[in-house]
């Protein structure tokens, strides 16, 4: 039986032993069902041996769309364009970038692997705040640094894009305070053409945190005060929108949203709050917006072995890389109390090893450009992570309603090593 | 032309209908044309919904072998993309299993002798099922609003 992984493996093949016939612009189309079609351009001569073809539908099994729909000829398609001019377009060997493109048709996640936009400068300094499983505090994470960016005379926005399970919002703000409308109401009335100026007063609201600072906070929640159609809202974010001849898709509206929320409130920086997991907005918010990445661990193999089965995907297409991996940087989520050292070593040491395993490049003696590669004890490597010390007190702490539960020196022992060289990722020095 | 895949793939599937309703076998062979001409009308329909371009009469660039069914098929199984292409393209009829339901079926069936369609009558009611599904595709569609 032909499982999904060796069908991919199976064209390749087949290329490779017919190459010298198979047209330049041959593209392999992979469907939604992981079915695999070779697709000819339009200028190429029109047929294979139908030998070849019943060939190719045997090492498929059940991912072969049958002998007869194998092969799609571009001259006789309605749409040449969408396969043979399509973004999503890449090398199927990234080693071979000039060779057989792969087309994968998926449900979700395109994203992971489409470049990132280019916004018009100046632009604010956008950071990310990601974990690849919840719970990790993440959300206090944000506030705490948003406090901190904030007592330097920063303007902060804060995004809650962590939309399926919306958190930083009320931890950022009494529930009275919350504004009128949230992220979800923009989506849905941008759909509509509606999401105006007007709209955006009522998406931001100013933070309590940062009144006794020089700076300001303001977050854009995922809901409004009061909501009661959350659901029905959600459940309609992430569509893809026709726009005159071309679809928007809800990265660039996303995109369109955070660029307008930052020409009109100018902040100097702009954190989002990421959902958690292999999601849509997850794989936007880390490689599309060229945001700095902080990813989120809490030593352990769950942990780990969930981030290599992004790492891997990113590393075999690697073509893609390069735009956004100097912007990762590991956060040690949960240093426990006890043991510090030890688990400061053992998680440093399986962050290196994945990084090390994944998408850090060899070092090419042959090659002039520099590789993409870190020392293990290199401060400055991505792999190497920023400690966050957890301790009881931070425990359920809500930094509006209860700061003075914890004083801004134990802020600074648990977050100190995370927050001040955050800080120098997105402004290049720090300024405390 | 004004050209509109909505109103044809209804239009031939109701007489479609009309003809296989009839109940006598010399109407199903007309009966599956027209079946097999609604679902292609439904399915390009549906692919315009998802942004395949238009002519400015409003119809598709469909001198071409993948304009019409059983090719047709392929083009969408391969278009479609994303969580709005992927509503679509799960329901599509005969994505599971190799046998397509309009495999057996072609337009210049309609220049075709009595005596080659009598024994048909199998593969025409696989074509009815289908348009059914086909147009069962267009209707959900317009219902969630794509603009077709």
């Amino acid at each position: 039986m032909v499982r999904f992984s060796d069908a991919l493996s199976a064209a390749q093949r087949w290329f490779q032993s017919h190459r010298d016939d198979i047209p330049t612009g041959a593209v392999v189309v992979r469907d939604l069902f992981g079915r695999i079609r070779i697709a000819l351009p339009p200028a190429e001569p029109s047929a294979f041996p139908s030998a070849w073809l019943t060939e190719l539908h045997a090492t498929l099994g059940a991912y072969s769309p049958g002998p007869e729909n194998i092969l799609l000829l571009g001259q006789d398609m309605m749409a040449p364009d969408a396969i043979f001019a399509a973004p999503d377009l890449s090398p199927i060997d990234p080693d071979k970038p000039t060779g057989l493109r792969l087309l994968d048709r998926v449900v979700t996640g395109a994203d992971w692997l489409r470049s990132q936009f280019a916004n018009q400068p100046p632009c604010p300094a956008r950071a990310t705040f990601y974990g690849l499983k919840g719970g990790v505090g993440r959300s206090t994470a944000l506030a705490l640094f948003a406090r901190h960016l904030a007592a330097q005379g920063k303007r902060v926005l804060v995004l809650d894009l962590d939309l399926e399970s919306p958190g930083v919002g009320s931890l950022l703000l009494p529930g009275e305070k919350f504004p009128s409308a949230g992220l979800v109401d923009w989506f849905v009335e941008d759909a509509v053409g509606q999401a105006d100026e007007g709209l955006l007063e009522y998406l931001t609201a100013a933070s309590p945190l940062s009144s006794d600072l020089p700076g300001e906070i303001r977050i854009a929640p995922a809901h409004g005060y009061n909501e009661a159609a959350y659901i029905p809202k959600l459940s309609r974010v992430t569509l893809d929108v026709r726009r005159g001849a071309n679809i928007e898709h809800f990265a660039d509206r996303l995109n369109r949203l955070i660029e307008a929320l930052e020409t009109k409130l100018k902040p100097d920086a702009v954190l989002l709050d990421s959902r958690a997991g292999l999601h849509d907005v997850a794989a936007i918010a880390l490689t599309r917006l060229g945001a700095t990445a902080f990813l989120f661990a809490a030593h352990g193999d769950q942990t780990w072995q969930g981030y290599r089965l992004l790492f891997r995907h990113w590393q075999t297409h690697h073509e893609v890389l390069p735009a956004f991996r100097d912007n990762i940087r590991m956060v040690d989520a949960l240093v426990p109390e006890q043991f510090r050292t030890e688990h400061r070593a053992a998680a440093l040491a399986a962050a290196y090893t994945l990084f090390e395993e994944t998408i850090y490049e060899e070092s090419a003696a042959e090659s002039t450009a520099e590789a993409f590669n870190f020392d293990m004890n290199d401060l400055e490597a991505p792999h190497h992570s920023l400690p966050i010390y957890w301790r009881g007190i931070f425990q359920g702490y809500n930094p509006v309603e209860a700061r003075n539960a914890v004083s801004d020196a134990e802020v600074q022992a648990s977050y100190g090593q995370f927050l001040r060289p955050a800080e120098r990722l997105l402004f290049g020095s720090a300024e405390s | 032309m004004p050209t509109s895949y909505k109103d044809s793939a209804r239009r031939h599937v109701s007489d479609a209908e009309y003809l296989w309703i009839s109940g006598s076998q010399p109407r199903f062979p007309n009966a599956s044309q027209l079946f097999g001409m609604s679902a292609e009308c439904a399915l390009k329909a549906v692919l315009i919904g998802l942004g395949l371009p238009t002519k400015p009469d409003g119809g598709v660039d469909d001198h071409k072998k993948y304009g019409h069914l059983p090719r047709l098929w392929n083009e969408f199984a391969t278009y479609a993309a994303g969580q709005l292409g992927g509503r679509y393209a799960g329901l599509l009829p005969g994505s599971v299993g190799a046998a397509l339901p309009f495999s057996s079926w072609d337009v210049s069936d309609r220049y075709a002798t009595d005596s080659s369609l009598a024994p048909r009558n199998a593969e025409f009611t696989n074509h009815r099922s289908a348009a059914r599904d086909c147009i069962a595709l267009l209707e959900l569609a317009i219902q969630d609003g794509l603009p077709i």
